[in-house]
């Protein structure tokens, strides 16, 4: 094997470990370095990212983006292109650009950087034809934004809203789909979750459903605020995730609450403040895990504040 | 004034959608937790539709929406512990100039590899399944074919190596994407 072609098949075999994680230190410098003094090695890498990428959404049916958007504008224009979707979908147009700086809207987003576990997405692109021309007639806004939540949106939705109001995107919704950011607008909101396990939000705390990973049946992740879990038994278990510590448990009802506390640092005589987590058992019993300290376990009437880094 | 915003906002949604997999296919590449990747992808197609009035037509829009990726992508690298970013930030920067490069036209990409993988065994075609479609991790999928981790990487390795191969020819056959 020539010199040459020796170094390509060490590139090939850099890049393909470092898409499957089979990564070590060394290995990704190397990588790096190469991505950094060679636009061919780094030609390369964006090819093997761009095919990987490609393949995730070809697998999960996905229908390409380009030929949705394309389908469904040229529907709005009367052409009648085909196109099916499994449920109809409801959706407001975005507000206006803003030119404000450091604003915390979320917009929608789909789950497709990634293989993942989870089931693949609801939407499919039929031969069939599926009636769009209630869409045909409205705005083009509208289809346009429309367009952003079908595309944005992960299938089924994740938790329901039962009470309370809660904005998605800066949109108030009902239906909550996975990963996403859902803020309490006024609160408190009582959420359900597919497994018929419930939340209650505090108002202003956000949270983004990821549904079920791995063994665990449900991932919650707990952006901000307070909120109670009411979580039903089942074999597979129930995570919550914080910036401080996650929870996990099987079926219980616990309360977290994630603030930014001062604390006292002694050699500056000063406070300084720290990511903290309350959490409150009510029933049952729940595994705390932090990234400082090691497990610990909480039963009913038990209360314990922990801190982030 | 409501149709020039109407307008705009398709224009906008035409132009995200038509590099939405090429965008995240980056963002992707470079946060390789599939969690992390979704938050970054959330910020920057926000952060796009707040600077539309900033992009300059006559620019790609992929190019623009890279670039304002890998913005972000640096801002996290520098806060770190937000979440894990693979490369170094010279090495985004390589990647998003190798992605202006190379990104070809999306809807001829997927036409290409809907080709190619028919060519592929039916065995090569159920692991690609079983890692895209099932999403199943590599230990379990290597369980199940009872063979080695690292014999996996290198089936995988081929594969994709072969596709890709498949993918560029047909892309740069005479007539597109379909051909060869």
């Amino acid at each position: 094997m020539s010199e040459a072609s020796a170094e390509s098949a060490r590139l090939v075999l850099l890049i393909q470990r470092y898409l499957d994680g089979a990564f070590s230190p060394q290995e990704r410098e190397e990588l790096e370095s190469l991505l950094i003094t060679d636009p061919r090695a780094a030609d390369l890498f964006a090819e093997a990212v761009g095919l990987e990428a490609q393949l995730a959404a070809h697998f999960r049916q996905r229908p390409s983006t380009a030929a949705l958007a394309e389908a469904l504008l040229a529907e709005a224009e009367g052409s009648g292109a085909e196109f099916d979707s499994a449920e109809p979908v409801s959706c407001e147009p975005l507000p206006a650009p803003v030119a404000s700086r450091g604003e915390t809207a979320q917009v929608f987003v789909p789950a497709l950087c990634e293989p993942r576990d989870r089931p693949a997405p609801a939407a499919h692109v039929r031969s069939r034809r599926w009636n769009w021309r209630w869409r045909a007639a409205a705005a083009g806004a509208v289809v346009a934004a429309c367009l952003l939540l079908l595309i944005f949106r992960g299938g089924s939705p994740a938790g329901q809203v039962i009470e309370g109001q809660m904005t998605l995107a800066g949109i108030e919704g009902h239906e909550i789909p996975l990963n996403t950011v859902a803020r309490v607008k006024s609160g408190p909101a009582d959420i359900q979750l597919p497994d018929g396990s419930r939340i209650e939000l505090a108002a202003g705390s956000e949270i983004v459903l990821r549904g079920r990973v791995g063994e665990t049946r449900q991932v919650v992740e707990l952006r901000s605020g307070k909120g109670t879990f009411r979580v039903t038994k089942a074999d597979a278990g129930f995570r919550v995730e914080t910036r401080v510590a996650s929870v996990s448990v099987v079926g219980t009802v616990f309360t977290l609450e994630l603030q930014s506390l001062p604390v006292p640092v002694e050699q500056l005589s000063t406070q300084v403040p720290r990511d903290t987590l309350a959490v409150t058992v009510s029933e049952g019993a729940v595994r705390v895990r932090s990234g400082l300290d090691s497990d610990a376990v909480l039963s009913a009437g038990q209360e314990q504040l922990f801190f982030g880094r | 004034m409501c149709e020039i915003i109407e307008s705009r906002q398709e224009e906008f949604l035409k132009r995200l959608l038509q590099c939405d997999l090429s965008l995240r296919a980056f963002i992707g590449s470079v946060v390789r937790d599939p969690h992390g990747c979704e938050d970054v992808f959330q910020d920057v197609a926000l952060t796009l539709w707040k600077e539309y009035d900033r992009y300059d037509p006559s620019r790609p829009f992929g190019a623009w929406a890279r670039g304002i990726a890998a913005k972000k992508l640096l801002q996290r690298w520098n806060r770190q512990g937000r979440l894990p970013i693979s490369l170094s930030p010279e090495a985004i920067q390589a990647v998003a100039a190798a992605f202006d490069r190379t990104e070809p036209v999306a809807s001829d990409r997927a036409e290409a590899l809907q080709q190619c993988l028919k060519t592929l065994p039916e065995k090569s075609r159920r692991l690609l399944a079983m890692r895209y479609e099932e999403a199943r991790k590599l230990p379990q999928i290597a369980e199940e074919l009872q063979t080695t981790l690292d014999a996996l990487y290198q089936a995988l390795s081929r594969i994709r190596a072969k596709l890709q191969e498949c993918v560029k020819r047909r892309l740069a056959a005479p007539g597109g994407a379909g051909n060869v």
